[in-house]
C-alpha cells in the first residue's frame, strides 16, 4: 500500500501533493490495478491533515479515471494506465523541448538555471490564470 | 453525578469516617468509665449541686477532667472544619484549578451539578455533626446532671442539636465564600472569620431575645445579695442567683412596686432596718463605709436578720430563661442557622447557574497589550 | 443550513475593557475551522462564549442552531477542550472516563477505551502525573467520546512539544474523518492550523478581521510586485490589503476574483500565514471590507 508524505514547504497545496504521489506511484509501478488506496481515516491519522483534503485528492484522481471509489469498501486503482490521451502530443513536444534546451545551453545557462527557468515559467502560467 | 460527587469526596469521607470512629471509641470507652465512677460515688446521691459534700474534682480522675475540658470544645470545631474543608473547596477548587471548564462542558447543567454536590456533601456534614453532638451529649450526661448548668452559653452550644445547625451554616458560608472569592485558601480564611463572627453575634445579641424571658421574685438572702461599702456609707447589691439548668440574665433589687430603689432609699432602709450593718459594724476589718467590699457571708446571723428585715420592702427580681425553654431554644437556634444556610445555598446556586459574568480566576494570561477600546454598537 | 457557530454583534466586557466586540460570524458545519489571532485577541473569550462558560455582554451566540448551554441535550452536542487541558489531578485516567460516561448520555465507552489503549495510557495512573501531551490526549478523548456534533478546542497544542502536537492533531483528524463533526480550534500560530483547517477566522483586538474558506482565501489573494505606483491606479476589482513601497518598487497584497492582466506586475501566490499577517495589520475601520467567502 502506498504511504503518503507531505512537504509543507514546497508551496504546492497538500491535495495536489497527494495526487502527484499517486500518479508517481502509478508511473513507477508501485501501484497496480486493483490495489487499494489508504482509507481517508488512515491517511489523516498519519499526516494530521484535513479529511477534506484527502477526499479532494481522491475525487480528482477519480475524475481523471485513475481510481474508482467503491462505497463501503474503499478506493481502488482502475485499469486505465497513466498514459493519458495527451500521449500522442508527447513526441512533438519532446522534440520542441530539445530544441529549446539547446538554445538555452548556447545562451550560457547551466542545467540548474534551465530547470529553474522552466519551473518558474510553468508556475507563472498556472498562477496568472487566477480563479 | 452521584458517582462523580462521591469520587471527588471519597478521601475526605474516609478520613472523616476514620476520625469519627476513633472519636466514638474514645467517647464510649471513657464515657462508660465515667458513668461507673459516677454511680459508685456519693455525688450521684447529691440532692442539689450546692451543699454537696463531694465535688467533681475529688470524684473523677485526671483523665476525665481533661476530657471534660476537651470534648465539648472539640464539638465546636467540627462545624468550623466542615465549613473550611468541605464547604469552601467545593466551588473554589474547581474555579481555581480550572476544572470547571472540564466539568461544566459535560452534558449536565451547572445547577444540577452543584445541587447534587451540595445535597450529598451537605447531608453527610449534618449527619457527622449530629452524630458527634449526640456522642458528646451522651458523655457529659452524668456531669450535666451534677452541674445542672446546661443553659450556660458555652455548655448550651456543646450539647443538643445546635451543632447540626452550625455545621449546615458553616458549610453554606464556605460554599458562598468559594463562589465569591474563587480561591480555596482565601475562601477558607473568609469562612473561618465569618463563621466565628456569626456565632458570636448570635450568642450575644440574638439568642437572648429568641424567647421571652421569665421573671421570678426571690427573697433576698445570702445566695443572691450582699452588702458593700460606698463613699457615703453602705449599699446593697444583687448577685445573680444560680437557678438549676436555667439561664439567668440578670437580677435586680426592686421594691414592692417593682421599681428600682435609689441609692438614697436603700441607704435609708439599711439605716432603719439594719443599723449595725449600716454603721459598718459587722463588716470585716478593712471594709466599711468609704471602702467597697462584698461581704455576703460574713457574720451570717447578722446578715440573715438584716435581709429578712428588708424583705418587707425589697426583693430580688430575676430575669431568666427557665429550664423548660431549653429544647425550644435549641430547636430555634438550630432552625435559624439551617434556614440561613439554605438561604446562602440558594443564593449561591442561583448565582452560579446564571453563568458567571466575571472573568473566572485562573483564566489563562492573555496579556492585555493596550488595545484601543472599541465599543460594540448596542 | 444551520451554522456550527453563529454570532451576531457578540461582545464581552470585563470591567472597562471589551475583550470581544461586535463579532459577527457564521461558521458553516462540516468544516475544521481555525480561529487565529495574537494573544489577547479574544479567541479564548469567543470560544468560551460558544460553549457557555461565560455570558455575553452584548449581542447573541447560537451553536448548531440552538441557544448555548441551555439544556443538557444542547450541552451533549458540543465537546470542549479547554486551554491547558484541565484535569482532576487526583483522579485516575479510568476515573475520568467514568466521569465522562456518568455525565454524558451519548458516551461511547468502546471508542474511549480503544483510544486510551492505542495511546498507551495507563488507566490507573493519576491524571496529575500525566505529561502535557498525555493530558491533552485524555482531554481530547473525553470530548470525543461523547460523540459531539461540534468540537471546540481552545489552543489545544500551544504548550505541547512538536511530537505531542502532531499526535494530538492526528487523533483529532482521525475522529473528524470517521464522524460527522464540525471542529473549531484556536491557535496563535497559523502554521499549526494550515494543515488541518479548511475554514479560517482571524480575530485581532477583539474584532473579526477575516473569515472564509481556506481554499478561497488562497486563490483570491495574490502578491503583486512591480515598478512603484499608487494603489489608486489599480482596477476596482482588486482590493489592496497591504502595501509597501520603496522609491522604485511597490509590493501589494491584494484580494481579487479576477485574473491579473497587467504584465508589469510579478504575481505570486501568498501563504496563509502572510495573508493573516497582512490582515492583522489593518486598522479597525477597514474591517467591514475584509469579508471573504460570503
Amino acid at each position: 500500500m502506498i504511504e503518503f508524505h507531505l512537504d509543507s514547504r514546497s508551496g504546492v497545496s497538500p491535495y495536489l501533493q497527494l495526487v502527484h504521489q499517486v500518479r508517481h506511484a502509478l508511473r513507477l509501478g508501485l501501484l497496480r490495478e486493483g490495489d487499494q488506496l489508504p482509507t481517508v481515516k488512515d491517511v489523516v491519522a498519519r499526516l494530521a491533515i484535513n479529511p477534506n483534503t484527502v477526499l479532494k485528492a481522491y475525487r480528482e484522481l477519480e475524475h481523471t479515471g485513475l481510481v474508482a471509489a467503491r462505497p463501503g469498501v474503499g478506493t481502488f486503482v482502475t485499469g486505465s494506465s497513466l498514459a493519458d490521451p495527451a500521449l500522442a502530443a508527447h513526441g512533438p513536444l519532446r522534440r520542441e523541448l530539445r530544441g529549446w534546451i539547446v538554445k538555452a545551453r548556447r545562451a550560457g545557462l547551466d542545467e540548474e538555471s534551465i530547470e529553474a527557468l522552466f519551473r518558474d515559467a510553468v508556475r507563472s502560467a498556472r498562477i496568472e490564470g487566477v480563479a | 453525578m452521584i458517582w462523580v460527587t462521591w469520587r471527588q469526596f471519597r478521601t475526605q469521607a474516609i478520613v472523616t469516617l476514620a476520625a469519627l470512629a476513633a472519636f466514638a471509641l474514645l467517647v464510649v470507652v471513657t464515657g462508660e468509665h465515667l458513668r461507673h465512677v459516677y454511680d459508685m460515688s456519693d455525688i450521684s446521691r447529691c440532692a442539689a449541686y450546692s451543699g454537696c459534700a463531694h465535688s467533681t474534682v475529688s470524684t473523677f480522675g485526671a483523665h476525665e477532667r481533661i476530657l471534660s475540658g476537651l470534648l465539648g470544645p472539640a464539638l465546636l470545631i467540627v462545624p468550623l472544619l466542615i465549613g473550611m474543608f468541605w464547604g469552601a473547596p467545593l466551588l473554589a477548587r474547581e474555579l481555581e484549578t480550572g476544572t470547571y471548564r472540564l466539568v461544566w462542558t459535560q452534558s449536565i447543567t451547572r445547577t444540577r451539578w452543584l445541587v447534587v454536590k451540595i445535597a450529598i456533601v451537605g447531608l453527610v456534614a449534618l449527619a457527622v455533626a449530629g452524630l458527634a453532638s449526640w456522642l458528646v451529649s451522651w458523655w457529659y450526661a452524668p456531669l450535666d446532671k451534677f452541674n445542672m448548668n446546661r443553659f450556660d452559653p458555652s455548655v448550651f452550644t456543646e450539647r443538643g442539636i445546635v451543632a447540626i445547625g452550625y455545621a449546615g451554616f458553616a458549610f453554606a458560608v464556605g460554599l458562598a465564600a468559594g463562589a465569591i472569592l474563587r480561591r480555596t485558601l482565601p475562601a477558607m480564611a473568609a469562612t473561618f472569620v465569618s463563621f466565628i463572627a456569626a456565632r458570636i453575634i448570635f450568642t450575644f445579641w440574638i439568642r437572648p431575645h429568641l424567647l421571652p424571658a421569665a421573671h421570678a421574685a426571690q427573697q433576698l438572702g445570702a445566695g443572691n445579695a450582699g452588702i458593700t461599702g460606698t463613699p457615703h456609707g453602705v449599699s446593697l447589691f444583687a448577685t445573680s442567683p444560680t437557678i438549676a439548668n436555667a439561664w439567668v440574665y440578670s437580677a435586680t433589687i426592686v421594691d414592692n412596686a417593682s421599681n428600682v430603689p435609689s441609692a438614697g432609699r436603700i441607704q435609708a432602709l439599711l439605716d432603719a432596718r439594719c443599723p449595725q450593718i449600716a454603721s459598718g459594724a459587722g463588716l470585716p476589718p478593712g471594709s466599711g463605709p468609704g471602702k467597697a467590699t462584698a461581704t455576703p457571708n460574713v457574720l451570717n446571723a447578722l446578715f440573715s436578720k438584716c435581709m429578712s428585715n428588708l424583705s418587707q420592702q425589697l426583693h430580688l427580681l430575676v430575669t431568666y430563661q427557665p429550664t423548660s425553654h431549653y429544647w425550644p431554644l435549641q430547636a430555634l437556634e438550630t432552625g435559624i442557622f439551617l434556614a440561613a444556610a439554605l438561604a446562602l445555598i440558594g443564593a449561591t446556586v442561583w448565582r452560579v447557574g446564571r453563568r458567571t459574568a466575571r472573568k473566572p480566576a485562573g483564566e489563562p494570561r492573555e496579556p492585555t497589550a493596550t488595545p484601543p477600546v472599541l465599543h460594540a454598537a448596542p | 443550513m444551520t451554522a456550527a457557530l453563529a454570532t451576531r454583534g457578540l461582545g464581552k466586557r470585563y470591567t472597562s475593557r471589551w475583550a470581544l466586540s461586535n463579532c459577527t460570524l457564521e461558521v458553516p458545519v462540516g468544516h475544521v475551522a481555525g480561529l487565529v489571532g495574537p494573544n489577547g485577541a479574544g479567541k479564548s473569550t469567543l470560544l468560551q462564549l460558544a460553549v457557555g462558560l461565560i455570558e455575553p455582554s452584548a449581542g447573541s451566540v447560537a451553536v448548531l442552531g440552538e441557544e448555548v448551554a441551555a439544556t443538557p441535550a444542547q450541552l451533549a452536542r458540543v465537546g470542549f477542550v479547554a486551554q491547558d487541558t484541565p484535569v482532576y489531578p487526583s483522579l485516575s485516567v479510568a476515573d475520568h472516563l467514568r466521569l465522562g460516561a456518568a455525565l454524558n448520555p451519548g458516551w461511547d465507552q468502546a471508542l474511549a477505551d480503544a483510544r486510551i489503549a492505542r495511546l498507551g495510557l495507563d488507566r490507573a495512573q493519576r491524571a496529575g502525573t500525566l505529561s502535557g501531551g498525555q493530558r491533552a490526549q485524555l482531554a481530547l478523548t473525553l470530548a470525543i467520546a461523547k460523540l459531539p456534533e461540534l468540537l471546540v478546542l481552545d489552543e489545544p497544542v500551544a504548550s505541547l512539544d512538536p511530537l505531542a502536537r502532531r499526535e494530538f492533531l492526528q487523533g483529532l483528524m482521525e475522529f473528524a474523518a470517521e464522524h460527522t463533526v464540525s471542529v473549531l480550534l484556536s491557535s496563535h500560530l497559523v502554521a499549526d492550523l494550515e494543515r488541518v483547517c479548511d475554514y479560517l477566522i482571524l480575530l485581532a483586538e477583539g474584532h473579526v478581521q477575516l473569515s472564509g474558506e481556506v481554499d478561497e482565501l488562497l486563490t483570491s489573494h495574490r502578491r503583486l510586485s512591480g515598478p512603484r505606483r499608487d494603489k489608486s491606479r489599480l482596477p476596482s476589482s482588486q482590493q489592496v490589503i497591504e502595501e509597501t513601497h520603496t522609491d522604485r518598487q511597490s509590493t501589494l497584497l491584494i484580494r481579487t476574483e479576477e485574473p491579473i492582466i497587467d504584465p508589469s506586475w510579478t504575481v505570486e501566490e501568498v501563504s496563509l500565514e502572510d495573508i493573516v499577517l497582512a490582515y492583522m495589520g489593518r486598522p479597525a475601520d477597514d474591517i467591514e471590507l475584509a469579508r471573504v467567502g460570503r
